[in-house]
């Protein structure tokens, strides 16, 4: 216990700096994936078929993919087509690319959940489709979304581990730096396994309070 | 379950899971009684272990271990994972040995080795006409070079590095990756200048892929033995495998095999292999 506490504080510096890379990666994969997956959303219930059709397209092509697959195809194959990302690069657009479709469908399935009565009723007080979406839709919508997206969410934060794999130096890859110096890996991938733990959980806390929060009119009748 | 005890339970699983002993792999007595040696290897480092088309585990270390193994009325089986993962998986005792282990002092105080089967140098590959035209650390200061991670030869850049920071330069930015074909598409690709890994490997590499005129430019800190490496709680083990090879040097295998797998043979050290630090 007291080697593990040592080789910890040894390298403290570096395992810091590995989990703030990962956060960062997951905080702007989640970022780019939302906003992908909105527009994936929107471009599904767009009127043009064509569009549609290709939204089908690239969610049954992602969906079929393994997201190591998807990772290797970005960050090796893609520079032969002229696309050279940098490792960190290749990753955010491997979980961007992965979890949009899957966050598309939570956002199109609370969307669906939403009476169609409501929307008439607001359009008959003369809301347009703008307000219609903000005040009737949307707070409804993010409050049924909202346990789906933390689960994708935490989904997402664990798979920033696959990206060590192409050089990026987030936690595992640090992690694994570290064991091959210290040759101490029960202790050492233990406590790093606390330490996501710790801060995954930390994370769903967070999100069941602002599921709490967004959710506070269903308790305000009771 | 609330939160909170399911908080303890995580913990004390944890640090249950930190405080455990790794049981040990067999010692040579119970390797003997379930009659295998159980090998971890990860198969992508041609000419020292590779896959031939068959998708069977060859090279110059697998015969070498085969022929021992059959001296010794064992039979061979391979566990196949990526190199980060065979240092912890030896120690846990996942299997028997693992072979092309650079020596070095840091390891032995962890593992032992059984008496090399080869020695390595480590050399730089670079795209021929590229901004790489010399070895030297200091020809690469502030360039990128693609490595193998948790290897000896990120260890020893890694090592350079520190020198160079000391004496004002700017390191050299290492990317790390599993295997190293990955090395060298990073090196085709542009996102790396350079490659340091074993030679021979380089060298095989290099008549490979004719396509991307890859050079090596030249040699890169001092050499090291190779060896298999083995959990320290079987030094019977050890010592069987040691003499082993010891018997196919005497008898000229490992010099044939040498001349099969690198096209010219090395000196190898018998005791004392162990460097300092």
């Amino acid at each position: 216990m007291h080697d593990t506490l040592a080789v910890f504080i040894e390298y403290g510096p570096q395992f810091l700096d590995g989990l703030a890379e990962t956060i960062w990666l997951t905080l702007l994969g989640a970022l780019c994936a939302l906003a992908a997956a909105v527009v994936l959303q929107a471009a599904a219930a767009s009127p043009w078929r064509p569009l549609r059709a290709l939204v089908r397209l690239y969610t049954e092509l992602i969906l079929g993919l393994p997201i190591l697959v998807l990772l290797y195809g970005i960050y090796f194959v893609a520079p032969s087509f002229g696309l050279r990302l940098s490792a960190v690069a290749a990753g955010i657009l491997t979980l961007t690319l992965y979890y949009s479709p899957y966050m598309a469908e939570a956002i199109r399935a609370a969307i669906a959940a939403i009476p169609a009565g409501q929307v008439e009723a607001g359009n008959a007080i003369g809301f347009g489709w703008f307000a219609v979406a903000r005040r009737i839709v949307l707070p409804q919508a993010a409050a049924i979304a909202l346990p789906a997206l933390v689960g994708l969410l935490i989904g997402l934060a664990k798979d920033t581990a696959i990206l060590s794999i192409i050089s990026v130096k987030e936690l595992s890859y640090i992690t694994k730096q570290v064991v091959s110096r210290t040759f101490m890996p029960f202790e050492v991938w233990a406590g790093v396994a606390l330490i996501y733990w710790v801060c995954l959980t930390a994370l769903e806390v967070a999100m069941r309070r602002l599921e709490r929060h967004l959710t506070r009119h269903r308790r305000a009748v009771s | 379950m609330n939160l909170k005890s399911l908080g303890i339970l995580a913990l004390a699983a944890v640090l249950g899971a930190s405080a455990a002993v790794p049981a040990g792999a067999a010692s040579l007595k119970d390797v003997k009684a379930k009659g295998t040696l159980v090998v971890g290897i990860d198969p992508t480092f041609s000419p020292f272990e590779f896959t031939d088309s068959t998708g069977k585990i060859v090279g110059y270390d697998p015969e070498i271990i085969e022929a021992a193994a059959k001296n010794l009325g064992l039979k061979v089986e391979y566990k196949v994972m990526p190199f980060s993962g065979i240092l912890p998986a030896l120690i846990a005792g996942g299997f028997d040995i693992t072979p092309t282990l650079n020596v070095t002092a840091e390891r032995a105080k962890r593992i032992d080795y059984v008496v090399p089967t080869a020695t390595s140098t480590n050399a730089v590959l670079a795209i021929k006409g590229g901004k790489v035209a010399s070895a030297d650390i200091g020809a690469l200061s502030g360039l990128t070079c693609a490595v193998k991670q948790t290897t000896q030869p990120e260890q020893m850049m890694q090592k350079l590095n520190k020198e160079l920071e000391a004496s004002g330069k700017k390191p050299v930015e290492l990317l790390g990756f599993e295997t190293i074909d990955q090395t060298i598409v990073a090196l085709a690709d542009g996102r790396a200048q350079c490659v340091v890994d074993d030679k021979s490997v380089l060298v095989e590499a290099v008549g490979k892929r004719k396509d991307l005129a890859l050079v090596v430019v030249g040699d890169i800190g001092g050499s090291t033995p190779i060896g298999w490496g083995v959990n320290k709680a079987d030094a019977d083990l050890t010592a069987a495998l040691s003499a082993e090879v010891a018997k196919l040097k005497a008898d000229g295998t490992i010099k044939k095999l040498q001349d099969k797998y690198f096209g010219y043979t090395m000196e190898l050290p018998e005791k004392d292999f162990i460097p300092a630090q």
